[in-house]
C-alpha cells in the first residue's frame, strides 16, 4: 500500500464525524434491536455502509440524522436476514422501536455527559463491579463464581447500580436544562 | 415532556430489560418484554433510553481501558470500528511525512550498520520518498559493513534497512516512537509509521500521535493503540509480542492444532486486541502459545544503561503458573534490580510501588531486589499455582495486602518482616485517585512484606489468595541474593509501618481495641436500632462540654465550609442530626485526617460512644480510632505511632470502620462494653482516619453512667 494515494479534505471531516459518533450509533442501533451483540454486528455492517456513502456526506451537514438514516437500512436488514430466530425484538418492534430511537437519539445529547459524571460519583466497588462487567465483558455467572456472590446477589447488585446511575443522569439532565 | 419519571416506570419492565442486558433473560421474558413494548409507546420510550444509557456505560468502561473505539475484549475478533479507523491513520501518515520528514533517528548505537536498498523505482513511485523520511542522532562506533556506516545526525529514509549485529540502539521515529533495536537485529523502514523486524528483538514507545504505527514481522503485524509493547523474532522466525502498557492490534496467521501447517500460512485479515500484561507468541508454523513470563533484559526500553542497575546477577530464571495459552494471554515480567519508589506493580495495572513515608523509603531488605510484576486480576483467582525459579541462593519476598485473610502456603512457609510497603494508585482504582512520585506520596494502600529464605537453586511453589474481596490486590514476589539479604542491618520495624491517621492503619499495627463497635447503615435516622441520637448525653452542649479541633503544628484543619466557633464544633453535640444527604450547616468533615476531642473535666465511666454520619456517597462512612485518658492535663494528640500514644497515657477504645457496609445513607456505629463500663476518661480524642472524601460527621454522643 503507497502513502500518496486519495487526500480528500472533505474525508478527513467525514472520518472525524464517523469516528467520533461511534457511541451514539452503537446506542441507537442497540436501542432499536435490544441486543449487544447484534448491535456490534450491525454497527460493523453500518460503517462499512457510511464509509461507501462517504462522497455523499457534505462537509457542514449535520451528520447523525444522516447516519441513522444509513443505519437504519443495516438494522431492517439484518433483521430480514435473521428473520425471527435470535432476534431480543421481534421485527414489528424493531421498526416500532426506530422512530423512538432517533427521537432520543437527537432530543438528549446531554446524556452521555451526565453519565459520564455519575460514572466519577460511583465508590470504588461499583466502578470495579462495572469494569468487570464492561471492560472485561463477564458474564454475570463468571462474576459471581468470581466474588463468591450469588447469581442473585449479582443481579441485584447490578439493578442497584444502575438505578443509581439513571437517577443521577436524570437529575444531571433536569438540572442542566433547568 | 418524554423524559420518563422514575416512579412511573414499571418494575416488571425494568426487570426484563435488566435481564436482556445480563444475558439471563428466558424465552418467556424476551416474548413477555415484546408484548410490554408493542403495546405501550411510554415503555418504549424508556426502553430505548436504558439501552441507550446501557451502550454508552459499556462503553464508558471500555474507554477507561483506554480504547474507545473498540467494543470487544481479545479474545474476539475487531469489530469495524477498527477499519474505519484506517483511513484516518493513514491521512495523519502522510501529513506526518509532509510535515515531518524525518522519521527516524538514532540516539546511541554500538556496531550498528545500514545499507541503502532505494532504487530509482522506489523513488518513482511513491511521492514521499524523495524526503529524508530518517535521521540518525548519535552513537560512536557505527560499524561498516556494505553500503554505508551510520553517523550521529545521519538520516535514514524508507527503505533503508538497519543492521544491528550486536549490543542496543535507540531510534527516534519522528512521528514519535522511540524505538530500542536489541542486535542481533534486522529492522527495514517501511514508511514513517511502519516498520518491519525481520529478525531480534525492540521495545517501542509510542506517542498519541504516532498511534497507529505498526511493525510487521515475517508471520504477523502488530499495531500499537498506544503506548508501548516488545516485538521479537528468533532465527526459525517465530514472534513473540509483549504489551508493556497500553493495547496493541496482532494479526497472525491461524492455524488450527488439527490443520497440516502450510509453509507460510496466510495472515488473518482481522487483529486481535491485546492488553497491557498480555503477550503472544506465534511459531513459524503459526501456531499459538502462551509467552509465560519475560525479563527486562529480554526487552531493552533503552540503550542508556541505568546507573544503579546491576547490584548482583539476575536471581530470578523464570516464573511459571498452571495455566495456558487460551486459557490465559497474561505475562509475567521479572525486572532485575528493579524493584524502587514508583516501579510498576503489576502488569495488568499501571500502580506503583512506594515506601510509606519519605523519612525512610523503601525498607533496605527490597531497595533493588528482583521482582516479579504478577497479574492484579489473579486476585480472584481460586486455582492459582506460581512457581519462581531461583538460580542461587535467596531471600525470597511475598509482598500480600493488608486487606487479605493470610493463605496457609504464606504462613506455613514464610515469616513476617515486620515492614509494610505501599501501593499507589490511579484513576483505575477510583476516580479522584492519581499517581505520584516517590516515597509516601499518595500512597493508598498497605502490604506487608513476608519472607523465606531459599538455600539451594530451586522452584518454590506459592498459591492463591484465600477469601479474596473484589477490591483486593495481588501479591507480589521479589527476591534478593541470601547472603546480601543476611548482611543487611536491621531497620526499626515502625520506620515501616503505617502511621495513625494516614488512612491506611492496619489493625495489627494497633493493640488489641477494648471493644468491637457495632454499626448500622440505614435510609433514615427513625430506622436505626443499634443507637439513637441524644441531645441529652454527657457531651451534649446542654452539659457545657465542647468538642474540640486538634492540629498537627497548625494542619489538620477541617473542609472551609465546616462552621468552627473557637476551636470549636457547635454541631456534633447540638442533638440535632442532618436533615438531607448533603447538610453541610449541620456536619463537620474533612478532606484527609482529622483530629478532635472532648474534656469532661473529670474522669467519667462511659457506657457508649455513638457516631452519626449521613452523606449520599462515600462521605457516610466511618474510618477512624477513638482514644481516651484519664490524665488530669490533656496529653499531647499528635502522635502517629501507638508506642507514642501509649507513652503519652493514651489507650484505645476502638476502631470503627463502616466502609463495608456501602457508600450513601446514614451510618452509625456504636462504641460500648458489654457488661462493664469504660474507663474511665476525662478526655477522649477521635483521629478520622486520612479519606480524600472524609465523614460528613453530623452527632457524636457518649453516654456515661450516672453520677
Amino acid at each position: 500500500m503507497s502513502d500518496g494515494d486519495k487526500q480528500d479534505p472533505h474525508l478527513e471531516e467525514f472520518v472525524r464525524m464517523l469516528t467520533g459518533h461511534q457511541v451514539d450509533l452503537q446506542a441507537f442501533i442497540m436501542s432499536s434491536l435490544g441486543n449487544y451483540s447484534d448491535a456490534a454486528d450491525v454497527l460493523q455492517a453500518a460503517n462499512v455502509a457510511l464509509w461507501k456513502k462517504a462522497a455523499q456526506f457534505r462537509p457542514g451537514a449535520a451528520f447523525l440524522p444522516w447516519a441513522f438514516q444509513v443505519a437504519k437500512f443495516e438494522i431492517l436488514a439484518f433483521v430480514r436476514s435473521r428473520r425471527r430466530e435470535r432476534l431480543v425484538f421481534s421485527p414489528e418492534l424493531v421498526e416500532m422501536m426506530i422512530p423512538v430511537a432517533v427521537e432520543r437519539s437527537s432530543g438528549f445529547p446531554s446524556r452521555g455527559d451526565a453519565l459520564r459524571e455519575c460514572i466519577k460519583r460511583l465508590s470504588e466497588r461499583n466502578r470495579e463491579f462495572l469494569r468487570i462487567r464492561y471492560a472485561q465483558e463477564q458474564s454475570i455467572q463468571q462474576i459471581s463464581e468470581k466474588t463468591g456472590r450469588s447469581l442473585e446477589a449479582v443481579k441485584s447488585l447490578y439493578h442497584r447500580i444502575r438505578k443509581s446511575i439513571e437517577r443521577c443522569i436524570d437529575r444531571k439532565v433536569a438540572s442542566d436544562t433547568l | 415532556m418524554l423524559e420518563p419519571q422514575d416512579n412511573t416506570v414499571s418494575p416488571e419492565l425494568v426487570a426484563l430489560l435488566e435481564a436482556v442486558v445480563l444475558q439471563c433473560a428466558s424465552d418467556a421474558d424476551v416474548a413477555r418484554l415484546n408484548e410490554l413494548l408493542l403495546t405501550s409507546a411510554e415503555m418504549r420510550q424508556y426502553a430505548a433510553q436504558f439501552l441507550q444509557d446501557e451502550t454508552r456505560l459499556r462503553s464508558a468502561f471500555e474507554m477507561l481501558e483506554r480504547v474507545g473505539s473498540f467494543h470487544r475484549p481479545a479474545s474476539i475478533e475487531l469489530p469495524a470500528a477498527t477499519k474505519i479507523l484506517k483511513p484516518r491513520s493513514h491521512l495523519r501518515r502522510m501529513t506526518l511525512a509532509w510535515t515531518l520528514a524525518a522519521a527516524v533517528s538514532i540516539v546511541t548505537s554500538s556496531l550498528l550498520v545500514w545499507r541503502m536498498v532505494r532504487s530509482e523505482n522506489d523513488v518513482a513511485q511513491g511521492g514521499i520518498l524523495p524526503q529524508a523520511v530518517a535521521s540518525f542522532g548519535g552513537g560512536s562506533e557505527a560499524g561498516l559493513k556494505g553500503d554505508a556506516a551510520l553517523e550521529p545526525g545521519n538520516t535514514l529514509r524508507i527503505g533503508d534497512i538497519v543492521d544491528l549485529r550486536s549490543g542496543l540502539a535507540n531510534l527516534r521515529f519522528f512521528c514519535g516512537v522511540d524505538v530500542c533495536l536489541k542486535g542481533p537485529a534486522t529492522l527495514k523502514i517501511l514508511s514513517p509509521m511502519r516498520a518491519a523486524l525481520e529478525r531480534g528483538t525492540l521495545t517501542a514507545r509510542v506517542e498519541e500521535s504516532a498511534h497507529g504505527f505498526r511493525i510487521d514481522t515475517p508471520n504477523s503485524k502488530v499495531v500499537d493503540l498506544g503506548t508501548e509493547f516488545g516485538v521479537a523474532v528468533d532465527e526459525h522466525g517465530s514472534t513473540d509480542m509483549v504489551v508493556f502498557s497500553g493495547k496493541v492490534t496482532m494479526e497472525y496467521s491461524d492455524l488450527r492444532p488439527d490443520e497440516e501447517a502450510p509453509s507460510r500460512p496466510p495472515l488473518l485479515d482481522k487483529g486481535r486486541l491485546f492488553s497491557e500484561g498480555e503477550a503472544m507468541r506465534v511459531t513459524s508454523v503459526g501456531a499459538l502459545e502462551r509467552v509465560m513470563a519475560v525479563r527486562d533484559s529480554d526487552y531493552p526500553r533503552s540503550a542508556v544503561e541505568r546507573p544503579d542497575a546491576d547490584q548482583w546477577p539476575a536471581i530470578i530464571d523464570a516464573v511459571s503458573d498452571n495455566f495456558r495459552a487460551g486459557d490465559t494471554n497474561m505475562c509475567y515480567q521479572i525486572a532485575h534490580n528493579g524493584f524502587r519508589e514508583d516501579a510498576r506493580a503489576y502488569v495488568d495495572r499501571p500502580y506503583q510501588w512506594n515506601g510509606l513515608n519519605a523519612e525512610h523509603g523503601l525498607p533496605l531488605c527490597l531497595r533493588r531486589a528482583d521482582y516479579v510484576m504478577t497479574f492484579c486480576d489473579d486476585k480472584l483467582n481460586s486455582r492459582l499455582e506460581m512457581h519462581v525459579t531461583l538460580n542461587r541462593a535467596a531471600r525470597l519476598y511475598v509482598l500480600i495486602d493488608n486487606r487479605v485473610d493470610l493463605p496457609k502456603w504464606l504462613t506455613d512457609k514464610f515469616h513476617d518482616t515486620g515492614y509494610d510497603v505501599g501501593v499507589d494508585e490511579n484513576a483505575l482504582a477510583a476516580s479522584w485517585q492519581s499517581l505520584g512520585a516517590g516515597s509516601g506520596v499518595s500512597v493508598d494502600k498497605t502490604f506487608s512484606v513476608w519472607y523465606m529464605d531459599v538455600r539451594k537453586p530451586g522452584s518454590v511453589a506459592l498459591g492463591a489468595l484465600r477469601t479474596p474481596i473484589i477490591q483486593s490486590m495481588m501479591y507480589c514476589v521479589a527476591a534478593m541474593p541470601l547472603d546480601m539479604a543476611l548482611a543487611l542491618e536491621g531497620e526499626p520495624v515502625r520506620n515501616h509501618q503505617p502511621r495513625i491517621g494516614r488512612g491506611f492503619t492496619n489493625r495489627e499495627l494497633l493493640p488489641k481495641p477494648l471493644v468491637e463497635p457495632k454499626s448500622q447503615r440505614v435510609e433514615n435516622f427513625a430506622d436505626l436500632t443499634i443507637a439513637k441520637p441524644s441531645d441529652s448525653d454527657a457531651a451534649s452542649a446542654t452539659h457545657g462540654v465542647k468538642f474540640r479541633l486538634e492540629t498537627m503544628d497548625g494542619k489538620l484543619l477541617p473542609h472551609p465550609d465546616v462552621i468552627v466557633d473557637d476551636g470549636v464544633f457547635a454541631t456534633l453535640n447540638d442533638g440535632r442530626v442532618s436533615q438531607n444527604a448533603d447538610d453541610r450547616p449541620r456536619s463537620v468533615w474533612y478532606d484527609g485526617q482529622g483530629r478532635f476531642s472532648v474534656d469532661f473535666l473529670r474522669p467519667r465511666r462511659i457506657e457508649a460512644i455513638n457516631t452519626f454520619s449521613w452523606h449520599r456517597f462515600e462521605r457516610a462512612s466511618q474510618f477512624f480510632t477513638v482514644w481516651g485518658s484519664a490524665a488530669d492535663v490533656k496529653p499531647p494528640t499528635d502522635f502517629e505511632d501507638v508506642d507514642q500514644a501509649i507513652a503519652d497515657g493514651w489507650q484505645l477504645i476502638a476502631q470503627v470502620n463502616t466502609r463495608a457496609l456501602g457508600d450513601g445513607a446514614v451510618h452509625a456505629s456504636s462504641i460500648s462494653a458489654l457488661k462493664e463500663t469504660l474507663g474511665p476518661y476525662r478526655h477522649l480524642l477521635w483521629i478520622a482516619e486520612h479519606q480524600v472524601r472524609g465523614t460528613f460527621f453530623t452527632e457524636i454522643d457518649v453516654h456515661t453512667t450516672p453520677e
